[in-house]
């Protein structure tokens, strides 16, 4: 696996509320500089699909967002956790690491082999 | 949960759009605005750094476009977007969008008013509790719910037997008629009254909103003599007093006690102001003809059917014929207990009408929709190179199909709307015509659950004829529409669009067969000779009770007075030419009673007749003639020897062979003294000309007392322009005398026949706007065509081809088109007649006659819608025909 790859369907919305619950409010280019980061720059994200994903986030109540200023004095929205967001990035993270704990089963004694 | 929140979160989003939007315009700014600080720190040009910036978030407008789907439902926006097409669309062809909208808006207006009757009469809620568990019973003797005489002991044996049933929770009885009712100003006022038993009401589940029922002892004699009275009656007569409790009323001279007052929406039997319980009591007898036959409801214990109470009744019948304590011998199926659901009882005598009438506004429906079908078609035809376009340019079949439907709703929600106008209209022309069977029912009107009916009909209507034209529209291949003016998928159209046509005959011949046909019956009952006239004439009742006409050992002085007295009034009245007087005219509503007469010359014959009571004038103001001997005079009085007049039939049965005249008769009640035949009269078809005539034998008036008069007026001129010196007469006699039924022989015979009258209306309405319609169907398809073929005409008149064929070519498909919707409206006809069967007269449902006729009918129609764009075909000009495109 040597390129940077795309966000798989479905987990940009996890990727994002943990981030937030890391870092604490953040603002959109913010977000996705960090996701970058954190992944090692082994994501490549394209940015612009980041802001439908946090637009849902907030219609579902797990995010909530507000104007203010940046670390370099410029007016920006950031976004923040509900108390729903809170418990919805326990849930999904328990989630995941039930489905990657289950799928490593499979793939573990193929490599064996 | 979370995904409801976030549907009406977007639902929102799409009311406050353009804030979103301009919010996250900001917002994606200043991310670029960002990125592109940290691209030029890195190193980079500010030029280079702002492109990267944007590569990375793979361009502006597409982020701004699936934030916008996110932001609001992009379906919803989409139909937003579809429906502002399809209304300018249709603006811009008012021609198709009024066409669309009166066609439909005149075939729903019918189906809505036509819902509006079934709606107030068939799908009625009853006023009673739980009217699911009330039946009637007919034949209920042998199961001991039933009575064979009129006589007070009947009600305690029934009382009785009421109780014994496991499916019957409470039984009674009811009968209903015409009375005189004072309520204490002097005059009298003709009313219904229901003479019923104690338990009535609770059959019913009626509580008086004032006062209290009827005990349930109190239907027996000395008890009896109590009333509960109509909100009408309460409110018209008693100004709404509450003391009008324990006020005395009379009806028939008899004294009622008011001890209650029904709620207004209790309205049964219809019509009904007084009700008393005092169901076969011989000393109050509230009915005034013969005949005595009250009907037997039952409360049904919960959860029984129909079917279980029938059942019931029906094993308790066959054990008491075993036992012997009824009638010995089996009876036949239609003699046995018979339980009727009382919402089935009350609605029997219109049902059908109403059924026939839902399928004919159903017909005209489908006819509609196919119309309006076939000039959707012809348009999705014309703009098949647009749907090419869109398709080519990437528009899904989904959202191309979906446009068109979005447009016919449109088109059918309109002509939704132009129908409750038309049913408005229609409905009121309906009532002008109504059936007498509809008096005992509301008057229709156009409420929320018909519009609810009506807005259903129309989403269908929209679907039904929008859908071959959006799936043809879908249908477009891109690159073949492009490249072809005119291709093989609109010459599917044409083709499907003369199907549609031709089906449309085919159900337009079926409604014109059953016009036809109820036409045909009118015309031959218009032909039966009756046996007595009916233009001219103009009649009214009176009945007397009370003092002073109290019958005393049949005859009272005062019965025949009053009849002279106005019988002598009445000739004064200028215009007329005949008065006269019978007991029961032709064509009356009450019931009757035949009496066994004998010969009582030796003879041994007998025959059933009905005894009537008239005037010396009647026969001739009623146009009966005398064929043998006399009719009455003013000597056949009290002092004379009492004579008789018979009906021919009756002469006949009793003398076959021999002249009646001067034979004397015998008879129950009427016949002391044996009353010599006098004079013969035609016989008469009392019920109108479906019914047989009945033998009758008249008695004078002046011989026989009699309580109830029908006085009959004839004149050269209009006799309802007489109704007021009618009242007059009456009134100068004894000015506290109701007057009642007054109207013309010429109404009698429209009411007897007003079902007829109403279904022969209503279906010759929906008949005519059916061949219009087809009408103008056949003219769009051949116009159309002609339009199409423009070039291909010209060209093969240039080759020389005679215009005459091209004349003929069309004419001879309309001509197909035409006969294979008639082979399809004569096959259905076939099955769908039988429906008219029971109302039909002198013809049968399959009259040879009105199908040639109706068939003949369409081919000259055919040929008529054909003909002018037929003939504009042929006289093409071929050189500007061929400069055409």
């Amino acid at each position: 696996m040597g390129g940077k790859t795309d966000v798989w369907q479905g987990t940009l919305a996890l990727m994002t509320l943990k981030t937030l619950e890391t870092m604490g409010p953040q603002h959109g280019y913010g977000l996705a500089r960090r996701i970058e980061q954190t992944s090692g720059d082994q994501l490549q994200l394209n940015y612009g699909t980041l802001y439908p994903a946090l637009l849902k986030l907030e219609q579902e109540g797990y995010i909530r967002s507000r104007w203010g200023t940046s670390e370099n004095k410029r007016r920006a929205k950031f976004y923040e956790l509900t108390k729903a967001g809170e418990r919805q990035v326990k849930k999904a993270a328990a989630e995941w690491e039930q489905a990657t704990e289950i799928l490593a089963r499979f793939l573990t004694p193929a490599e064996e082999a | 949960m979370r995904k409801l929140r976030a549907w009406m979160m977007r639902l929102c989003g799409l009311l406050s759009f353009r804030r979103g939007e301009g919010d996250f315009a900001d917002e994606l700014e200043s991310h670029v605005a960002m990125h592109t600080e940290d691209g030029i720190r890195a190193g980079l040009s500010p030029e280079e750094a702002h492109r990267q910036a944007l590569i990375r978030l793979g361009g502006a407008e597409q982020t701004r476009q699936a934030y916008r789907e996110r932001l609001g439902l992009p379906w919803l926006e989409n139909l937003r977007l579809d429906a502002r097409y399809a209304l300018r669309r249709l603006r811009n062809s008012p021609g198709y969008t009024i066409t669309a909208v009166l066609t439909l808006g005149l075939a729903i207006g019918a189906n809505t008013a036509i819902f509006s009757l079934v709606h107030a009469i068939l799908l009625r809620q009853l006023p009673f509790d739980e009217p699911s568990r009330v039946f009637t019973v007919e034949n209920g003797m042998d199961a001991g719910l039933g009575f064979n005489m009129s006589s007070k002991s009947v009600v305690a044996s029934f009382n009785e037997a009421a109780g014994s049933f496991k499916t019957i929770e409470n039984a009674t009885m009811y009968s209903s008629s015409g009375v005189n009712v004072e309520l204490g100003e002097g005059s009298a006022r003709r009313l219904k009254a229901a003479e019923t038993g104690a338990h009535f009401l609770d059959v019913l589940g009626v509580t008086p909103r004032l006062g209290r029922g009827f005990a349930s002892d109190e239907d027996l004699p000395g008890k009896d003599h109590i009333a509960v009275i109509s909100d009408r009656l309460w409110r018209s007569g008693f100004h709404a007093d509450p003391a009008a409790l324990g006020k005395t009323i009379q009806a028939n001279g008899f004294y009622f006690v008011i001890v209650g007052v029904l709620p207004p929406q209790m309205d049964f039997p219809a019509n009904v102001d007084v009700w008393t319980p005092t169901v076969f009591d011989n000393q109050t007898a509230l009915r005034e003809a013969g005949a005595y036959m009250p009907t037997v409801l039952v409360r049904a214990r919960a959860n029984n059917s129909a079917a279980a109470v029938g059942a019931e009744l029906n094993a308790r019948a066959a054990n008491s014929r075993g036992q012997g304590t009824a009638r010995a011998s089996e009876p036949a199926p239609d003699a046995r207990p018979i339980v009727t659901p009382i919402a089935a009882e009350l609605t029997k005598s219109i049902r059908a009408s109403l059924l026939m009438l839902s399928l004919a506004v159903l017909f005209l429906l489908a006819i509609a929709c196919s119309n309006v079908a076939g000039l959707a078609l012809a348009r999705t035809a014309a703009r098949r190179r647009e749907f090419a376009v869109r398709t080519a340019l990437g528009a899904t079949r989904r959202r191309v199909i979906a446009q068109q439907l979005v447009e016919s709703l449109f088109v059918a929600m309109a002509g939704g709307a132009a129908g409750v106008l038309f049913a408005h209209g229609a409905l009121r022309l309906l009532y002008l015509f109504r059936p007498a069977a509809l008096d005992a029912f509301q008057r229709p009107a156009i409420d929320t659950s018909v519009l609810i009916f009506t807005a259903s009909i129309a989403i269908a209507a929209g679907m039904a004829f929008g859908m071959a034209p959006a799936w043809l529209a879908g249908d477009a291949d891109p690159g073949d529409a492009l490249r072809a003016g005119t291709s093989h998928a609109s010459i599917r159209g044409a083709r499907l669009r003369k199907i549609l046509v031709s089906g449309e005959m085919g159900i337009a011949f079926v409604l014109l067969v059953g016009a036809g046909l109820l036409l045909r019956t009118m015309a031959n009952m218009d032909k039966v000779p009756l046996g007595y006239d009916t233009k001219g004439i103009l009649s009214f009742s009176v009945a007397l009770h009370g003092e002073p006409y109290i019958s005393k050992q049949g005859s009272s002085p005062a019965i025949s007075a009053f009849c002279a007295g106005v019988l002598d009034q009445l000739a004064r009245v200028p215009g007329v030419t005949a008065v006269g007087a019978v007991s029961s005219p032709p064509l009356d509503t009450r019931a009757d009673m035949l009496l066994p007469v004998m010969a009582a010359d030796g003879g041994q014959r007998q025959a059933g007749g009905a005894p009537r009571v008239a005037s010396d004038g009647y026969f001739g103001a009623m146009g009966i003639p005398v064929i043998e001997g006399r009719g009455f005079s003013s000597q056949d009085n009290r002092t004379n020897p009492r004579v008789v007049i018979v009906t021919k039939d009756l002469a006949d049965k009793l003398w076959p062979g021999q002249s009646p005249i001067g034979r004397p008769i015998h008879c129950f009640w009427y016949c002391d003294g044996s009353p010599r035949v006098i004079g013969v009269v035609s016989s008469n078809r009392r019920f109108g000309p479906r019914g047989d005539a009945i033998s009758e034998f008249y008695f004078p008036y002046a011989q026989q007392d009699w309580t109830y008069f029908t006085f009959v007026l004839r004149t050269n001129g209009d006799p309802a322009k007489l109704a007021s010196s009618a009242r007059r007469a009456v009134a100068a006699v004894n000015p506290s005398q109701p007057v009642y039924d007054l109207e013309t022989m010429r109404d009698r015979l429209n009411n007897n026949e007003s079902l007829l009258r109403f279904e022969l209306f209503a279906l010759s309405i929906f008949a005519a706007l059916s061949v219009l319609l087809v009408l103008i169907g056949l003219y769009g398809v051949v116009s159309y065509t002609v339009t199409q073929r423009t070039r291909e005409i010209g060209i093969r008149i240039a080759l020389g081809a005679k215009r005459d064929a091209v004349l003929r070519s069309f004419l001879r498909e309309s001509a197909l088109i035409t006969l294979a919707g008639e082979a399809l409206g004569f096959a259905a006809s076939l099955v769908v007649m039988r429906l008219l069967a029971t109302a039909l007269f002198g013809v049968t449902p399959h009259d040879p006659k009105t199908m040639i006729a109706v068939g003949l009918l369409f081919l000259l129609v055919a040929m008529a819608a054909t003909y002018l764009p037929a003939r504009r075909a042929a006289s093409i000009d071929p050189m500007q025909a061929l400069r055409i495109e």
